[in-house]
């Protein structure tokens, strides 16, 4: 059986999903990480001054030029988090997105001091579990439920994403009427806000499209829009 | 043996042999300390590591700081053993031993730190498991393992000679005392050849223990100099570490001999010299950190001098912000200042240098935190520098290292002498190998260890040294092989069918569900029913069939064949706008569905038909194909 298992990645063409935020659109609402809350049952921030009550998975940044910048996991392909981790709990899936395995994560932390996005969190205490959220089989595509002493973070919705659907944070996005947030598969060449789809080489061109800390030689898989009539369009 | 030198041996064995009260009670005071530390980890344990003052942002701090200055101290050992050693510095003589101990103690400490850190700490043995080579926190274990071994093989083998001069002068002590002693001298009964293994021993010890000591230091500063910050981006951060950490330990050292000094009168021993040693090589290595500070700071202060980028407001944090009164507390009172209380001649006192190395001491443990959280406070993203403040936790656990650490030196000098005797008597006399007269005259009285000597014994001081460290070493070899990115974890065998919930009748799954079941008509031959199941939350029902003319489904380590589920779903859900490669869109009835056929070759991942139908989600697992699927898809009916 498990030979039968060992993997796909062989005989399928590889998934690149990708993620856009095009930053003109965003008006900074906040309902991506609302939705991500909602989705993720997202463990509480414990007092960290920079959050506001949950863990922000993705993050709306208020920026001094009136531009909102949402932020979520940057999915690396080069990524610090899964370099460092010493006992290989973090790891890339077989579509290359970059998970924790919290049956072994020992909580050292070093993710989140190598993490240059901080998108990486802890939880301090027992994250409050649900009757509902006892009865989700845990898996490190859909870490629920969630427990004390083990690293976080945002998964890019891979339960959602291996079933074609788009991340909560989008499909919360366009629901908002907002289209700030698509996402989809670069092999493809397109992406979605689950209501409309878009070819995504269109969309770089237009835009002159680029990516957060792209200096670190991180690779991040996600892709800025910069605002219109800004200096960097 | 002069009557001088047995006068001056009295001393030594003073503290071993009277046991005062004063002793015992700020032996009970200090392990107090080091209880209330271990109560403070017991509620750190029971309620999550909350009750600290680290948060996402501020992630590493004082248990941190307190792992890298008591590795820092732990380097004196080193130095003072090995390298003084090997460069044939007689002086050093009467103070390896305190030295030794010092890095012994610290290192117990220091081991406990990261542990105490670890949200799982009862996931400890993944890092042996599990351990991943490209890891910083891995080499981190190898090295301080390798080391702390060593040490204590170095700690140990110069201690053999005293341990059975112990075991012969000490006829009247407590038994536990005379069995440990009898023990730990491993029938030593300084024989020529005895001599000759044991000089060997030392010999080479000193040379493998320098390079670990200095990979120690190193590795701890990779830990953070590998990880992507600004404020870590360094290059010297190797040289700075282990100079920061000779530092400490030399200045340590000189507070424990100012204290063995005043308390254990070993005035003999430990003269003015010995001080005036010391402070030669404190103002060497003082003068050398503040190079190392001077090139740390300026080089990025010059460059990013009021400027908004993170480097700049790093500097600034530093230099005028939140944490400058720190900073410049390190680097005027743990550098400077001690510089110029030891290198003036008028404070060149024994209260100069206790009162200098106090200031060093305190200073490092002071530059370690200014390396951890500064940093780590530096805002990666547009936001509001990071805060953070002690709980009474990690003061109490911090507190509780200090005085764990001065506890077992307290024990330790009262077990054994902290005057390494042959060695002192080998420079008064200068004969080589020396002769233990106290210890040759006494055995022949005491007769417990008048065995002759063993040859398996003696050669467990050398072959043991080197066994240790081999097997420390293959130990970290032993890990290569897993430690191999992995990334097949979440396509492991399959699941058990337990997963989707529990197994029940039709009539009692109709009965628990909201929604009307449907059963297929129509099924591929030779399927038959398993059983029905319905999730915990009566949420979903699964029907599993079995087929022995299809292959069973991967994803589960049942022999099922086909699995086909129907769950609630939100009224308005329907087949996604976006699909992945090897899905396709198809009807199924008049509904959109979603369909992909199964890898028919090799591995084989099932094929998946998917639809929507009036608020229920419809979906079918199975190795056939996608035209089948759909068939038995058509002829669902309300069962």
């Amino acid at each position: 059986m498990s030979s039968q298992s060992a993997g796909t990645t062989g005989i399928e063409p590889p998934r690149n999903f990708i993620f856009v935020i095009d930053l003109d659109k965003c008006d900074g609402c906040r309902k991506c990480t609302e939705g991500c809350h909602a989705e993720m049952h997202v463990p509480p921030a414990w007092g960290e001054p920079n959050y506001e009550g949950r863990q922000p998975w993705i993050q709306v940044f208020d920026l001094p030029d009136g531009t909102h910048m949402p932020v979520p996991c940057q999915n690396c392909q080069n990524s610090p988090c899964t370099k460092v981790c010493p006992v290989g709990a973090t790891y890339y899936s077989e579509d290359n997105i970059v998970l924790i395995d919290q049956n072994r994560c020992i909580g050292c932390r070093i993710c989140l001091a190598s993490c240059p996005y901080e998108r990486r969190f802890f939880n301090w205490y027992d994250p409050p579990v649900t009757e509902e959220e006892k009865k989700i089989q845990y898996s490190p595509d859909f870490n629920i439920p969630h427990r004390r002493g083990v690293a976080e973070k945002c998964v890019w919705c891979r339960h959602r994403t291996k079933m074609g659907m788009v991340p909560a944070c989008v499909e919360a996005c366009a629901r908002a009427g907002m289209k700030a947030l698509w996402f989809g598969d670069e092999a493809q060449d397109v992406v979605s806000n689950g209501v409309d789809s878009v070819r995504l080489s269109d969309m770089i061109q237009d835009r002159g499209a680029y990516r957060f800390k792209d200096e670190l030689g991180t690779s991040p898989r996600v892709l800025y829009l910069p605002p219109r009539g800004s200096a960097s369009a | 043996m002069t009557a001088n030198s047995t006068e001056k041996n009295k001393s030594i064995f003073g503290p071993v042999k009277n046991q005062s009260s004063s002793v015992y009670a700020l032996a009970s005071s200090l392990l107090a300390i080091a209880l209330w530390g271990a109560y403070a980890y017991y509620v750190q344990l029971t309620t999550g590591l909350g009750v600290t003052g680290m948060r996402a942002v501020v992630s590493w701090a004082f248990y941190i700081v307190n792992f890298v200055f008591f590795i820092g101290i732990s380097h004196v050992g080193a130095l003072m053993s090995a390298i003084l050693r090997l460069t044939k510095a007689e002086w050093r003589k009467p103070i390896t031993r305190i030295a030794e101990v010092v890095t012994f103690a610290s290192l117990m400490m220091a081991v406990m730190m990261p542990v105490i850190d670890l949200g799982r700490p009862d996931r400890l043995l993944h890092t042996i498991i599990f351990a991943r080579i490209q890891s910083p926190l891995t080499w981190d274990f190898m090295a301080i393992g390798t080391y702390m071994i060593g040490s204590t093989i170095f700690l140990y083998l110069p201690m053999i000679p005293d341990i059975a001069a112990c075991r012969d002068k000490l006829q009247d002590c407590s038994k536990f005392r005379r069995w440990l002693y009898r023990k730990l001298s491993l029938g030593w009964n300084g024989s020529a050849t005895q001599w000759t293994h044991l000089e060997r021993a030392i010999t080479m010890m000193s040379i493998i223990i320098i390079p670990i000591a200095i990979s120690v230091h190193t590795v701890v500063s990779w830990d953070f100099a590998m990880l992507f910050r600004t404020g870590w981006n360094s290059t010297i951060f190797g040289p700075y570490f282990v100079s920061g950490a000779l530092l400490s330990g030399v200045a340590t050292v000189i507070i424990v001999m100012a204290l063995l000094t005043r308390f254990y009168h070993l005035d003999a021993y430990i003269t003015k010299r010995h001080f005036d040693n010391l402070g030669k090589l404190l103002i060497a290595l003082d003068i050398i950190v503040i190079y190392f500070t001077i090139n740390e700071n300026l080089v990025p202060g010059y460059k990013f001098f009021d400027s908004s980028s993170l480097e700049g407001q790093w500097m600034a944090s530093l230099f005028w912000g939140q944490y400058s009164v720190l900073f410049w507390v390190q680097v005027i009172g743990g550098l400077v200042i001690p510089a110029f209380l030891i290198g003036l001649p008028r404070t060149r006192t024994l209260t100069g240098y206790l009162v200098a190395s106090l200031m060093i001491d305190i200073g490092m443990w002071v530059e370690r935190f200014n390396i951890v959280v500064p940093t780590l406070a530096l805002p990666q993203l547009p936001y509001a520098t990071g805060s953070y403040w002690p709980t009474w936790v990690e003061v109490s656990i911090v507190s509780g290292t200090f005085a764990g650490f001065m506890l077992i030196y307290l024990v330790f000098s009262r077990l054994f002498p902290m005057i390494s005797m042959w060695e002192t008597e080998e420079s008064v006399t200068q004969h080589a190998p020396p002769n233990l007269a106290p210890s040759a005259t006494l055995r022949v009285q005491s007769g417990v260890a008048s065995s002759s000597p063993d040859m398996s014994k003696r050669s467990f001081l050398r072959y043991g040294a080197f066994g240790v460290m081999g097997f420390s070493m293959g130990l970290a070899a032993m890990h290569l092989p897993v430690a191999v990115p992995n990334s097949n974890q979440d396509s492991g065998p399959g699941v058990p069918l337990s997963n989707i919930g529990m197994v029940v009748s039709l009539s009692e799954a109709k009965s628990k569900v909201d929604f009307v079941i449907s059963k297929p008509t129509s099924l591929p031959i030779g399927s038959r029913l398993k059983d029905v199941r319905i999730s915990d939350d009566n949420h979903l029902v699964a029907f599993t069939y079995v087929n022995p003319l299809s292959k069973p489904l991967s994803l589960y380590n049942e022999d099922v064949a086909l699995v086909l589920t129907q769950a609630q779903d939100s009224p308005d859900s329907s087949s996604p706008a976006y699909l992945p490669t090897d899905f396709s869109r198809i009807t199924v009835a008049g509904n959109t569905a979603i369909g992909r056929e199964p890898s028919i070759s090799g591995v084989a991942e099932p094929g998946q038909l998917q639809w929507w139908r009036g608020g229920i989600r419809f979906a079918i697992f199975s190795n056939n194909t996608v035209d089948e699927m759909t068939k038995v898809a058509e002829s669902m009916e309300a069962a």
